[in-house]
């Protein structure tokens, strides 16, 4: 792996590699220790858009391999951005200083355009509405430690699907599976892109689209929900009609299988009632660990070690 | 027997979960109620893994019973937490025919501690594979190894793939090449191009064909290129642990085995290999031969050596080492070789699968000394391994037979296939 780009550009067998590892790292993930396999190594995360969970989570990944890390949490304020230098220029410098670097930014393509320029591996940590590559895969590794399998599944897709960075790296992933159904739930205005349903269809996977969560709740063996966001809407107005749409609640969790996941990249705005944290079956904050061990093997892999 | 696992986690290829398991008439069935259990067993803290099924080994009976025999061999399973293990056909006689298959069936029934099928072997007269019933599958020794069982024509290896896949067999090769191997050559080379030229017999056929004892980087290549369903390959424990450079200056032979030791290159390619799915499971060829045997001079030492005791020990260790995780090493030994080998009521601790498990205490440490060995002869090359991860307690078929070291009861093991 040269750089994570994209979730587009990952095989079956790169994903397993890297499932594999993120379970080898779990238990430093929860015990709270540091590793010595990244001694010297430093990663670099910057950031063209505001994140907290994304950045602790990589940068606290470098950290327990052993590495260390330098950051700036709101590039678009410095002075790089603001004097106007361009992505290729700041990737040249950054990667004289840095090992690795993990990078946000609201532009789709601007990470990969960024790579161009940086001599050592870059990874998106968000594109705009473009990718999320691991997000995606800390979602796969997710399911296959709560779940237990990563085939044969329902999963339900909630939210906007139209801008959902997330939604569509999963997909991307869990097309390398078998035997997985997949259940499009959201609004009129913002459903899956026709091309990535057609994908799914194509390769033998049934997609069905719905608007209606409660109908579909008693299938559903993965429920990946995503809120509404608002940086994604163009006017407030437009964001406001879809606002709330989707709330998930218990009376709604009383409709699903008694094993079951709820997974969410989180934050929360209003779209999880907050007596749903207390079921079993919401796991959308002990995946944050899983994320930290998830991006330990993506460094670990980007950095050859 | 009633047998309960209490709270023990149990674990599979994709996760663990800590919860009960009931054993019922040698299979794994539905909670039933505590008190009507002969035992329960306390699983707190330890693992619950499938039994090890190892693919490859050699148990020497008829014929060769001063280097092991089936009742030290299947011990020295039981103890290393194998349940199931699959003979090769390099014992005296051959077997290459029905005739010597029955006679292998006589001697080994009733003496094994584990569960086990036979490999036939494949010789120049292919039409003595014919009626040869209840077998694995078929072992084609494309060089020279212990035995006279070397096959060197490509059109003898054509009916052999054929055959099998009429009679819907596994294909197992030893792929080095003779030729090469007359020329003193037993290097990468040597092995690239023989699996190179099963590689590409099997796409013409369309057979199951399963590599032995991979040991390069350059062999995993080519297999990653060749992948299918039906193309599966296996990995021994000696070749992840040791280097060519652990057997140079030997003045003995008990580091020698074919194919050889290799780089440190090749090591690292074969544990990384076992992540990527390249590697389709873990096997030992475990193959002794006596102290004697293995004292003389490096060139002269018959090849072979014994691991299916330390197997499962040697892996559980790698997991501290953060080579791989407990639930790779279950796919790696037990959940993938069942499907691979067609084993469908084995590999899994769910309801309806045999009762074939292994309790693990991943924090027991514990260092090999050649008085622990089980197998007849009485050495290992892991002599002063301190290893980490440990089966404490070994059930076949519903009954224990190793637990806390010692082997329990009486002989369990079940031919399948037959």
């Amino acid at each position: 792996m040269k750089h994570l780009l994209s979730s587009q550009e990952l095989d079956r067998a790169q994903i397993e590699v890297l499932l594999q590892r993120a379970k080898v790292f779990l238990p430093t993930v929860r015990e709270h220790k540091r590793l010595n396999v990244a001694e010297g190594k430093i990663l670099a995360t910057l950031f063209y858009e505001p994140s907290t969970r994304t950045r602790f989570s990589f940068e606290t990944a470098m950290i327990r391999l052993g590495g260390n890390v330098i950051s700036n949490a709101d590039m678009s304020a410095t002075s790089s951005a603001k004097k106007g230098e361009t992505l290729f220029d700041t990737a040249k410098m950054v990667s004289t200083f840095a090992d690795v670097i993990a990078m946000r930014h609201p532009e789709k393509g601007s990470v990969a355009e960024f790579a161009t320029g940086s001599a050592v591996p870059v990874v998106n940590g968000g594109d705009g509405a473009g990718d999320h590559p691991t997000q995606g895969l800390l979602d796969l590794f997710t399911i296959q430690e709560e779940l237990g399998r990563l085939e044969n599944f329902t999963i339900a897709m909630v939210g906007d699907l139209k801008n959902s960075r997330v939604v569509h790296s999963q997909c991307e992933y869990l097309m390398h599976f078998k035997g997985i159904r997949f259940l499009l739930v959201s609004p009129e205005g913002l459903k899956l892109p026709a091309d990535l349903v057609q994908r799914l269809r194509a390769q033998g996977f049934e997609a069905r689209e719905t608007e209606d969560l409660e109908s579909v709740m008693g299938e559903v063996d993965v429920l990946s929900d995503t809120r509404i966001q608002q940086e994604r809407f163009e006017s407030e107005a437009e964001y406001k009609k879809y606002f709330g749409v989707y709330v998930l609640t218990p009376a709604l969790m009383a409709k699903a299988k008694k094993v079951m996941i709820v997974i969410d990249p989180l934050p929360r705005v209003n779209h999880i009632d907050p007596v749903v944290d207390k079921d079993s079956r919401a796991k959308y904050f002990v995946q944050v660990e899983y994320g930290v061990a998830m991006r330990m093997a993506i460094l670990a892999e980007l950095l050859g070690l | 027997m009633k047998i309960i696992f209490k709270r023990a986690t149990v674990v599979s290829s994709r996760n663990q979960k800590v919860r009960d398991v009931f054993v019922e008439n040698g299979k794994i069935v539905a909670a039933f109620d505590e008190k009507l259990a002969d035992r329960v067993i306390d699983g707190t803290g330890k693992f619950l893994i499938p039994g090890v099924i190892d693919g490859h080994v050699h148990f020497r009976e008829p014929g060769l019973s001063e280097k092991g025999d089936w009742d030290h061999e299947s011990r020295a399973a039981a103890m290393g937490g194998v349940t199931t293990v699959f003979d090769m056909p390099n014992t005296v006689p051959a077997t290459v025919n029905a005739k010597a298959l029955e006679e292998k069936r006589a001697v080994v029934k009733g003496k094994s501690f584990v569960n086990y099928g036979f490999f036939a072997g494949a010789s120049e007269d292919t039409s003595l594979l014919a009626d040869m019933k209840g077998v694995v599958g078929v072992k084609i020794y494309m060089a020279t190894s212990t035995g006279d069982l070397l096959v060197e024509q490509p059109s003898v290896w054509e009916e052999v793939f054929k055959l099998a896949k009429k009679k819907d067999w596994m294909v197992v090769v030893h792929a080095e090449k003779e030729a090469r191997i007359r020329q003193g050559q037993r290097d990468c080379a040597c092995a690239r191009e023989a699996t190179e030229a099963a590689l590409q017999l099997q796409k013409k056929i369309g057979n199951r064909l399963h590599i032995a004892h991979v040991s390069c980087k350059s062999e995993l290549d080519l297999i990653r290129e060749y992948r299918s369903k039906n193309v599966t390959c296996e990995v021994a424990p000696h070749h992840l642990v040791f280097t060519m450079e652990d057997a140079e200056d030997a003045e003995d032979g008990f580091l020698k085995m074919y194919p050889p030791l290799r780089t440190f290159i090749d090591v690292e390619a074969l544990w990384r290999g076992l992540l990527d799915n390249t590697v389709s499971c873990i096997a030992t060829d475990h193959a002794p031969h006596t102290r004697d045997e293995k004292m003389v001079s490096f060139e002269k030492a018959p090849a072979g050596v014994p691991g299916v005791e330390f197997s499962l020990p040697i892996m559980l260790n790698a997991i501290h080492e953060e080579r791989l995780s407990l639930e790779r090493v279950v796919y790696l030994m037990s959940e993938h070789p069942a499907e691979i080998f067609g084993l469908k009521t084995k590999g899994r601790v769910d309801e309806g699968f045999d009762a074939d498990l292994v309790l693990v205490d991943l924090d027991k440490e514990h260092t090999i000394e050649a008085k622990d060995v089980q197998s007849k002869c009485g050495w290992t090359p892991y002599e002063y391994f301190k290893l980490k991860g440990w089966p404490v307690l070994t059930m076949v078929n519903g009954e224990v037979v190793m637990e806390k070291g010692k082997i329990v009861g009486k002989p369990q093991g079940k031919e399948l296939f037959a």
